[in-house]
């Protein structure tokens, strides 16, 4: 396919393309918008974010420390030794009476809690799917394929912690059987699903075609042209699936999507599966 | 203002000024709206996802953030809204045999009427062609000549990696002009 091909197919569809919508349309749309304007009073989206906002993860912090404290404190006074036990203290070689600690587990200071902080998520972002902002201010985190979910994740621990990152992110956004693997990179986190139902509908429109080519109704020209469209399909599945593999190295890939694929395709995918199995094992976590 | 960009736009409205939104709607209307037609066989649910998107745009002026680009952004909220239609719908009627291109007579037209009838039959050739392309290269096709989006934008719109979103492209481009080829009889250099 040659650029000059492409160029003369932009030509042609820019000179057929010039459907518009009707102005009963348009003016629904534009009185739509002046009616925002009057009903509500729109802040400036540039204003600062209120004085809440600004202090929002150091007062959380704050919260979390107290939090803890007022929790060892509050189970330190219950084991502190009355003034006769510190009396018999002092004799010598007399048994004092015990008293049991309580389990190490539960008296545990949480030491992820002060690096924990919880990130909303705006659903219709104007952040495009596929990126994600994680920054000081943990705004937003925006996760490809339209999902979006509220999410935690450490603070500054993004490139040494990746383990501790996915675990974190995953058991809160996801159930461990929708969970894919979360690729980490430098402050991006973006997690990649397979398209089921964009798969399942390329299954579909392809064996349609093999039954329309096996009941041999079509001309000679039609057979050709659903060959090709047949072909088309297959790559399709193989793009998306090629794009999952990259993604997801270990996660297996459903036999029903290989199937359609043909001897060549399904090796290439399983090269990039060892391949990229490979790559992460060497490379140490962080 | 109409020097300003679309994400200037924006902010505008978001301060409350209509002629910045009507602007703004003016420059993307078209493309918006074909994007629909093309992809959605019923001329009224594609209106209906076309005014839904207008709508969320409306109601997220307040939020929206400059730093991403108005358009990529437009366009995934219309991609995500054809998706979770469409994929409902019975994809079957896209398969090539026997299947009439649309009815473009329907909608309103606007512009000068072309004059080359040669020109004009290898565009309605292409028209037709298009509802033959899988959706995805036809998802990826429009993006590329309405939204007219780069291939890494198409990628983020489509949640798809840059490779896919080429490999798409070419063939789409690929099929279209073996397509036109076939219709109109004429090898399309």
């Amino acid at each position: 396919m040659t650029d000059n091909n492409q160029e003369y197919i932009h030509a042609l569809y820019k000179e057929g393309a010039r459907e518009m919508p009707g102005s009963d349309l348009d003016n629904r749309i534009l009185a739509q918008a002046q009616d925002k304007i009057a009903d509500s009073i729109m802040p400036t989206p540039l204003a600062k974010p209120s004085r809440w906002r600004q202090w929002q993860w150091p007062v959380s912090v704050a919260a979390s420390i107290a939090l803890v404290s007022l929790l060892f404190l509050d189970n330190l006074t219950e084991f502190q030794p009355q003034d006769f036990e510190a009396d018999r203290a002092l004799i010598p070689n007399q048994d004092l009476p015990t008293i049991n600690a309580p389990e190490a587990n539960e008296q545990k200071v949480n030491e992820s809690l002060n690096s924990i902080t919880e990130f909303t998520i705006q659903s219709e972002s104007n952040i495009p799917a596929g990126r994600t902002v994680l920054s000081d201010e943990g705004d937003e985190l925006v996760v490809n394929r339209s999902r979006t979910k509220k999410v935690a994740s450490p603070i500054g621990t993004l490139s040494n912690n990746k383990n501790e990152v996915l675990e974190a992110i995953a058991e809160d956004a996801y159930p461990p059987e929708e969970m894919e693997q979360i690729v980490v990179a430098g402050s991006s986190v973006s997690i990649r699903v397979l398209d089921e139902p964009y798969l399942t509908a390329l299954l579909d429109e392809i064996k349609q075609l093999r039954l329309r080519l096996e009941s041999k109704d079509l001309s000679a020209q039609q057979s050709r042209v659903a060959k090709k469209q047949l072909a088309d399909l297959n790559q399709n599945i193989y793009d998306e699936l090629h794009d999952f593999r990259t993604s997801n190295p270990r996660n297996p890939i459903p036999e029903k999507y290989l199937a359609v694929l043909n001897e060549m395709r399904r090796s290439e995918l399983e090269e990039l599966h060892s391949e990229l199995s490979d790559d992460n094992k060497k490379q140490p976590n962080d | 203002m109409t020097t300003k960009t679309d994400e200037q736009l924006m902010q505008l409205y978001a301060l409350g000024d209509m002629a910045a939104f009507t602007l703004l709607y003016n420059r993307h209307k078209g493309g918006l709206y074909r994007y629909f037609i093309r992809q959605v066989r019923d001329k009224s649910l594609a209106e209906d996802l076309y005014q839904d998107v207008w709508n969320k745009v409306i109601d997220s002026a307040k939020t929206y953030q400059p730093s991403a680009k108005f358009t990529t952004w437009l366009y995934t909220l219309a991609h995500r809204k054809m998706i979770d239609q469409v994929r409902h719908l019975n994809v079957v009627d896209r398969v090539i045999v026997g299947v009439d291109s649309q009815d473009s007579a329907e909608f309103a037209v606007s512009g000068e009427q072309p004059v080359d009838i040669e020109q004009t039959r290898n565009a309605e050739a292409l028209k037709s062609c298009l509802t033959k392309l899988p959706q995805m290269q036809l998802d990826t096709f429009m993006l590329k000549e309405e939204a007219g989006l780069s291939g890494n934008d198409i990628a983020l719109v489509l949640g798809a990696s840059l490779e896919a979103t080429k490999s798409r492209l070419r063939y789409a481009y690929q099929s279209l002009r073996e397509c036109i080829s076939l219709r109109t009889g004429k090898v399309v250099a």
